[in-house]
């Protein structure tokens, strides 16, 4: 008997952004970057931005009153 | 808002724009050089976005919605977020990379731009216009505002999203002036008037207070009398006039009945709030109420009619409508003084279902002569000719009933029920 896995694709998709965020964080403490303030601020502002909108663009209804 | 492509130079959006806030766009593209010089180019990442975003006004979805499905979460609130903060890490990535105008100028932009782009979704949009010779779309009518309680939730969070974009603008104008230093001047006088404004505020807001509270009073009242004169005039336009007539033709109970009838249809309707579209759409439910209602008045018989659910005019639609017609018409003619004909429809997304029965003498379907085609060919032929099916339950002297039911698409009627 098959049984069915269902993937949330926000879910999947905000975890790559975060994975890919933690990976060029542990280049950087590892030495292999030299991350300023200013590319941080860069960084992360796009990571939560892309989570936003992955999230928007694949979601459900985000709360909004159904009609 | 849309891009205009048969009018653009490059991508239409500025045409877009112009038909939108009703400018020529030649004044918009003379602008848009100017600021794009004066932003070193920042303007035209601008418009690529805008380009990305907007869908051609002659159709079809934006650049970006054929890769997602934009179009259907428009307005999501997460994807305007996404967008905001994708931008100002653009913006960034530019002011790393030396790409870029002055903090004094770059700023303050983005800043507008996010205020104005709240205020934009907030205006009115325009009504669009159908392409000429194509007919208007017209869907089922909805329920009317007042029936749908508004989450006042989602006012609050319009008029906040509105006051945040007034916010963002000024703020963004008093950046530019003080990146510029032109505050400094300007920042004795403003601190001078906010103290005078203050000032004031505490000794008039007694007057003030009671005064609001007057005016909501005032109209509170206002509004009550309107509405009692509005029903006093309904009352006797309609009501007086009605019980008027039947004193007077109080020698025909018939008549008297009918007219108490179309009286009581009436004054339901309108304490229902209007109960049928007032923008001229037609729907099964209200032509099914003006065809009892129609039957009832030519042949002085009772209908009751109880219609659930509602649904646009097409084809399948067309076919019930008819057929409920002629089968109310044989009841009306047949059935006597047997009581009321009653008319029951439930309309649901999969499909139609329609009964029409009378208490009458009733008949015995298998003796009906071939040449009587009125149930056979307007009520039977016509429904199966539609994709639906209709059955009449009669025997002598145990009433009758028509049965119609109809799938309302292919999909619906390949479903198991």
């Amino acid at each position: 008997m098959r049984r069915e896995v269902k993937v949330d694709p926000v879910s999947l998709a905000s975890g790559a952004v975060i994975a890919a965020l933690g990976a060029l964080l542990l280049v950087d403490s590892a030495g292999g970057l030299h991350l300023s303030l200013g590319w941080m601020a860069v960084v992360l502002t796009g990571a939560v931005g892309a989570i936003f909108m992955l999230s928007g663009l694949l979601g459900g209804s985000g709360g909004k009153n159904p009609e | 808002m849309t891009r205009d492509t048969r009018n653009g130079w490059v991508a239409g959006v500025l045409a877009g724009l112009g038909d939108r806030v009703g400018v020529d766009p030649l004044v918009l593209r003379i602008a848009f050089v100017i600021a794009a010089v004066a932003t070193g180019g920042l303007l035209l990442l601008a418009y690529l976005v805008a380009w990305a975003a907007l869908p051609a006004a002659e159709g079809g979805s934006a650049p970006v919605a054929r890769f997602s499905r934009v179009a259907r979460v428009r307005g999501d609130w997460r994807v305007a977020v996404g967008a905001g903060l994708l931008t100002l890490s653009a913006l960034l990535a530019f002011r790393q990379l030396g790409i870029w105008w002055s903090d004094a100028i770059a700023w303050p932009l983005a800043l507008a731009a996010f205020g104005v782009a709240l205020l934009w979704v907030r205006s009115p949009r325009r009504a669009a216009l159908p392409a000429d010779g194509q007919a208007p779309h017209v869907e089922p009518p909805r329920p009317s505002p007042e029936a749908r309680p508004r989450r006042a939730g989602s006012k609050l969070a319009e008029e906040y999203s509105g006051a945040f974009g007034v916010l963002l603008v000024v703020g963004a104008a008093l950046l530019f002036l003080s990146s510029n230093h032109v505050l400094g001047g300007v920042r004795d006088a403003a601190l001078t008037a906010v103290v005078v404004i203050v000032a004031l505020g505490l000794i008039l807001a007694p007057f003030l207070w009671r005064f609001g509270r007057n005016l909501a009073a005032e109209r509170a009242k206002r509004i009550r009398s309107e509405e009692r004169a509005e029903v006093a005039a309904h009352l006797h336009d309609s009501v007086l006039q009605t019980l008027t007539l039947m004193q007077k033709r109080a020698d025909d109970p018939r008549e008297v009945a009918s007219l108490a009838r179309r009286q009581e249809r009436e004054l339901r309707d309108w304490l229902a709030g209007g109960g049928r579209s007032d923008n001229g759409e037609r729907s099964l439910a209200s032509e099914l109420r003006s065809a009892a209602e129609a039957i009832e008045d030519d042949h002085r018989v009772a209908i009751e009619s109880i219609v659930v659910g509602d649904c646009g005019l097409d084809t399948r639609a067309d076919a019930v409508l008819g057929a409920a017609r002629e089968a109310l018409l044989n009841a009306a003619r047949h059935s006597g003084d047997s009581g009321p004909i009653r008319v029951y429809a439930e309309i649901d997304d999969a499909g139609i279902a329609l009964f029409v029965r009378d208490r009458g003498s009733g008949f015995d379907p298998g003796t009906v002569p071939s040449d009587r085609r009125g149930v056979r060919e307007s009520i039977v032929g016509r429904m199966e000719r539609a994709g639906g099916r209709a059955d009449i339950r009669s025997s002598p002297g145990g009433g009758t009933e028509v049965a119609i039911e109809i799938a309302r698409s292919d999909a619906a009627a390949r479903e198991p029920t």
